[in-house]
């Protein structure tokens, strides 16, 4: 091709715009907000409940990575601090702790890596490390310090209540530009009824590139439901109930047993 | 087969909530031991929240002694005019017993102090009923004179109001079930153990009452104190959970009649041996957790918030619901 100066006029708008079409088309994606479906939106407790199946969906460009965080509402907890007092362990004390999600699961698509800067890891709160920073222990023991919060996410990691893996969501790419990511996992039957928060973060080029956050609820239903609301709302009524119930299931079984044993007094 | 609990928020297996609760019943009519001591560790182990375990075995051990006691009634083990009188004493005691712990701790160091009664108590207890019932099951029989100082019994028989238990076939001043039982309270509001371990043995060897009506009589005292306990947890602090409550009254409820049954075929020297022997097991394993290293420098508080108080806030227990949940709650130092 010969280039000439007219040529060369109707080239040069076209090279300027050509980057200044794809950013904009990127800045578009960026400030769509991120696709995503929790499945089921509410997880209802009833007698025999014993946990469920959580699928979280949605669609991310190619190429990003997929962090996928369940966290609790946040919980103060006390525990009894153990001490040692001469050549014996007591407990010594309580010790608060608080700043912290009662329930924390993340699951990704890759395994850790420095896929993801540290700045965005602390400031999304995305890994343990950065979780742990916001920990306030109360009394503060600069000496035990480091010991209590590791006791305390191992306690928490026991209960399945944390849980940081390096895997748990899928993505398949479809279309060109879109990736849809799959992240499926069973609901801890520990975590009590409250308002969760799914939050999903789309991670390109080392940063958060968008994120978004869904409440998912447990709440009882049925029979639960009924009991709690009377333990809290008519408290005499259900404390003498209880005491009620406890006596007449005492007394019923030991009927029960006279008929099934026969009555038999002893004198001694 | 998973149950959920309303109150704990939790779900937990079914056989297994039934099954403590078996155990604990079986000990109980057994034994006359009320069994927080080892129903609150067991729930807190399988997962559920310390208050709602202290509270709930509370109304557990209502259904169990109802069921143990209505079992040894019939069998005429249950003296009613002692039973009323050591009520009394124990919750009076129990109110001493839950200030001189608050003046210990406003002294510092009362974990130790309780760690070390607990074992002491326990230790002591155990050891010298073990000791004084292999004797006396060694000679083949239960002999009166082998049964408590004959100072102590002397002075016990020159006190004021001298009345009859005819149940008990024993002749004591009022006052001196009263205040013995007012002195184990005092001693279960520091330590945080149900008082069975020390009320049997005491009502054995110091008021001499026959071991199998020392064991009915003291479910029977068992049996109200929990009721008021389980009725204050419920209405102050809402930490009743009456589905756990039940599951494991439907097995503490036939372990209590279980044990009540195998108790007839036992004599009261084999009863107190296994009681002793239980006394002494607690207070080894209690030894070896004190001074073996834990796994972790956190545990459990008795009094650890729920989700659930951000909708039904927790206020402070009354004095009595204070020490009786600390003494169902079987918390060791």
């Amino acid at each position: 091709m010969n280039w000439t100066p007219a040529r060369a006029l109707v080239c040069i708008p076209i090279l300027l715009a050509a980057p200044a079409t794809l950013l904009s088309l990127s800045e578009d994606a960026a400030s769509e907000p991120l696709p995503v479906k929790v499945t089921p939106a509410v997880i209802e407790v009833r007698t025999t409940y014993s946990g469920a199946q959580v699928e979280v969906r949605g669609e991310v460009r190619i190429g990003a990575r997929v962090i996928v965080m369940v966290r609790g509402p946040a919980k103060e907890e006390v525990f009894n601090r153990k001490r040692r007092v001469g050549p014996i362990w007591i407990n010594s004390g309580k010790v608060r702790i608080s700043g912290l999600p009662a329930l924390l699961l993340r699951y990704v698509s890759d395994p850790a890596g420095a896929w993801l800067s540290s700045d965005s890891l602390r400031s999304y709160q995305l890994d343990e490390s950065s979780v742990m920073e916001h920990v306030r222990v109360d009394p503060p023991d600069p000496a035990a310090d480091r010991l209590i919060r590791a006791d305390y996410l191992a306690m928490k990691a026991q209960q399945g209540m944390y849980l940081f893996t390096d895997g748990g969501v899928l993505i398949a790419e479809y279309g060109g530009k879109r990736a849809s990511f799959t992240a499926t996992f069973q609901w801890p039957r520990n975590a009590p009824p409250a308002t969760y928060e799914v939050g999903v973060y789309e991670i390109l080029r080392g940063s958060v590139a968008r994120h978004s956050s869904v409440p998912l609820k447990v709440v009882e239903v049925g029979f639960p439901a009924a009991v709690f609301d009377l333990a809290t709302r008519r408290a005499p009524i259900y404390g003498a109930l209880a005491v009620l119930v406890a006596v007449l299931a005492g007394f019923g079984i030991d009927f029960l047993a006279t008929l099934l044993f026969g009555k038999r007094r002893v004198a001694r | 087969m998973f149950v959920f609990l309303p109150v704990a928020g939790i779900s937990i297996n079914l056989f297994l909530l039934i099954g403590a609760g078996a155990l604990v019943g079986f000990l109980s009519g057994l034994l006359g031991v009320g069994g927080g001591f080892l129903l609150t560790p067991i729930l807190m182990m399988i997962g559920i929240p310390p208050t709602v375990a202290a509270a709930s075995g509370s109304c557990q051990i209502v259904a169990a002694s109802s069921s143990g006691v209505a079992a040894h009634f019939r069998l005429g083990n249950v003296d009613l005019k002692m039973g009323v009188t050591l009520l009394f004493g124990g919750l009076a005691g129990a109110s001493l017993g839950v200030e001189l712990i608050k003046v210990l701790r406003a002294l510092g160091n009362a974990d130790l102090l309780i760690a070390l009664t607990y074992i002491v108590v326990l230790g002591g207890v155990g050891g010298m009923m073990l000791v004084a019932s292999l004797k006396n099951l060694r000679r083949g029989t239960m002999k009166p004179k082998s049964r408590g100082p004959a100072r102590l019994t002397n002075f016990l028989n020159r006190l004021p109001l001298q009345v009859s238990f005819p149940r008990s076939r024993v002749q004591h001043s009022l006052l001196a079930p009263f205040f013995l039982c007012c002195a184990v309270g005092v001693l279960v509001g520091v330590i945080g153990v149900s008082g069975g371990f020390i009320m049997v043995p005491m009502m054995v060897y110091l008021l001499r009452i026959p071991p199998h009506v020392a064991v009915g009589t003291n479910l029977f005292q068992i049996l109200f104190t929990c009721a008021g306990v389980t009725y204050l947890q419920a209405t102050t602090n809402h930490t009743v959970d009456l589905v756990l409550a039940v599951l494991l009254a439907a097995g503490s409820t036939i372990g209590a009649q279980i044990g009540a049954r195998v108790s007839r075929y036992l004599r009261g020297d084999q009863l107190l041996i296994i009681l002793a022997s239980l006394a002494l097991l607690v207070a080894g394993q209690m030894v070896v957790s004190i001074v073996t290293t834990p796994s972790s420098l956190l545990s459990p508080a008795a009094h650890a918030s729920l989700y659930r108080e951000q909708r039904a806030p927790a206020v402070p227990v009354p004095r009595l619901n204070a020490r009786l949940s600390a003494s169902q709650s079987g918390v060791r130092p």
